[in-house]
């Protein structure tokens, strides 16, 4: 490239020379093909084949027409919608603060960050499973402070498993925010100050929009990751609150029913590529994938 | 006024460490945790015991199931780093119109939900033979990891300063000694970085172990969720504290290593 037009040197080129950058590539390509996109497309053939071991959109079609998988899309939908907007709410003022930090007090709060978000998802869920079990330390904080209703029922059900899901999730809320909440110029904060805008007014029009592609890009992938989750439902969920995952899940280890598990996540793949799309047209691909 | 947005300040970082503190709390109470005594979890035990580390360290299931763990991941993140680095290059580099393509291919292992992934390589495995070997489990979890590998890869490579390649050819360096003396330092910890997070990313995967799983090979995900839904005992508590230690070695290993490039490397060339 650059490097070989201006030195007048053949071969080398930036990292490796052409010839060796083409045989890399040809590498990665192989192995995507190979491991990757060849068992996608037997997951789509497996999706289309119907009993009689013929082509057709029938295998589809009574998947999406059945009514017990609707509900557990609908319920997949309201549940990653429902744990990105709180995770949103809980992180947004937070991530503005932790923004502003500088030195030892910004690195701790990066470590304190960081830390959940590499721990293991199945421990983060366990964790949550015993503090907030009827015995839980949470109920048992709940009863000597004399909370009405309290112990509460905050496991196997809906509530249990939005606690779970906002807690696994949150740190990529608040990297994401906080990602874009560092790049917002002070000097536009002071400039609206000094033209007479009170607080408020420079809130929602000077720094919400200029944030906004964070939070939009931390709504996208936290729906995303939820929606397609598995340990958290799977471990905090009753049996009302059977994610899609799960039951692609199911189908595999308890029903060995491949091909239903195949149309499953086809129809998963064409939700969340759907989703991708839309963002990735209305943020961008780079600024959707940099946050994530 | 200034009062008013003091006041405004304080109510937001307390706000902050608030929520600061529900993140590491619930993984500080693993501690206490684990230390109890009887079969039933609390989070302050009555009695105070390493009952359940000796019960854990010692239990050939536990330990199998860690080793199994330790050999997957090694693999997939090996795996992982290297066509990484192939695609973290060949994104920096290539000004091809199929630049673009080449991205969303090689970030879409993350943007496909993992039980999607766990589903291709089950069928990977049958069509390949596998069956429910440690190989088809490695590979799957690589796949996990490649994107990220090949994000903070790219990452590191976009911060080499190309002055400093042409600056080697011009001296007479082949391609070999470029990439050797130039390259592979300045993008060392960003390749140490990617190894670190793919392993982690491998560790910790579920739905391919489970879909992959055969009484004999356990990883320990998936023991631990069986523990969850079955037991739940001190045990997986140990297992967490365990966990927990890994990652922090890790965390506190890439921070001196960071502090000691610094120290050592002048800040010119840490653009």
């Amino acid at each position: 490239m650059s490097v070989a037009s201006r030195t007048g040197q053949p071969a080398a080129s930036g990292f490796m020379s052409q010839g060796r950058q083409f045989v890399g590539l040809a590498i990665l390509l192989a192995f995507l093909s190979v491991f990757f996109l060849y068992p996608l497309v037997e997951i789509l053939v497996l999706s289309v084949i119907d009993a009689e071991g013929s082509l057709s959109l029938q295998p589809l079609y009574k998947l999406l027409t059945n009514a017990g998988i609707q509900s557990i899309l609908l319920q997949t939908a309201v549940t990653s919608v429902t744990v990105a907007f709180t995770c949103l709410v809980i992180a947004y003022p937070a991530a503005a603060c932790l923004a502003r930090l500088e030195g030892w007090k910004a690195t701790l709060g990066n470590i304190i960050i960081l830390f959940p978000f590499l721990t293991s998802s199945l421990v983060r869920t366990f964790v949550f499973i015993v503090l907030l079990g009827r015995n839980g330390m949470l109920n048992q904080f709940l009863v000597s402070i004399g909370v009405p209703g309290a112990p509460w029922k905050l496991l196997f059900n809906q509530t249990g498993v939005i606690i779970g899901m906002t807690y696994v999730l949150l740190p990529y809320m608040l990297l994401s925010l906080v990602g874009s909440m560092k790049r917002v110029d002070a000097r536009l904060i002071d400039a609206a100050r000094s033209l007479g805008a009170g607080r408020v007014t420079i809130f929602f029009t000077v720094y919400l929009p200029l944030t906004a592609p964070g939070v939009a890009a931390g709504l996208v992938i936290t729906t995303i990751l939820a929606f397609g989750y598995f340990v958290t439902p799977a471990l905090m969920g009753g049996p009302a609150q059977v994610m899609i995952a799960q039951l692609v899940e199911q189908q595999v280890v308890i029903m060995f029913n491949l091909s239903q598990a195949a149309g499953l996540s086809i129809i998963m793949l064409v939700i969340v590529g759907v989703a991708y799309a839309v963002a990735a047209r209305w943020l961008g691909i780079a600024r959707l994938m940099r946050a994530g | 006024m200034s009062e008013r947005k003091d006041l405004g300040r304080a109510a937001q970082s307390a706000y902050l460490v608030v929520v600061l503190f529900l993140l590491i709390f619930p993984l500080l109470v693993l501690i206490p945790m684990s230390l109890g005594s009887s079969t039933t979890i609390a989070a302050i035990p009555q009695q105070w015991s390493l009952r359940w580390y000796d019960e854990v360290l010692g239990s050939p299931e536990w330990r199998s199931a860690f080793g199994w763990s330790m050999l997957t991941a090694t693999a997939a993140s090996i795996i992982s780093t290297s066509m990484g680095y192939l695609g973290a290059a060949a994104m920096v580099r290539s000004k091809s119109r199929l630049q673009p393509l080449l991205q969303i291919l090689i970030l879409s292992p993350m943007m496909v939900p993992a039980v999607v992934v766990a589903l291709a390589t089950y069928l990977l495995s049958t069509s390949l033979g596998l069956d429910g070997g440690w190989v088809a489990i490695s590979i799957g979890q690589s796949l996990l990891g490649l994107p990220v590998a090949a994000l903070v890869i790219a990452a590191s490579l976009r911060g080499i300063d190309e002055t400093l390649l042409r600056a080697a050819v011009s001296l007479g360096a082949r391609d070999r000694q470029v990439f050797l003396t130039v390259v592979l330092p300045m993008a060392l910890h960003g390749i140490l970085s990617a190894f670190g997070l793919s392993f982690l990313i491998a560790f910790d995967e579920v739905l391919i172990a489970i879909f992959l799983t055969t009484p004999s090979l356990q990883t320990l995900p998936v023991r631990i969720y069986q523990a969850v839904t079955y037991e739940l005992t001190p045990a997986v508590a140990v297992v967490s504290v365990l966990l927990m230690a890994i990652v922090c070695a890790g965390m506190i290993i890439g921070g001196l290593y960071n502090w000691a490039m610094k120290r050592m490397v002048p800040a010119t060339s840490q653009s």
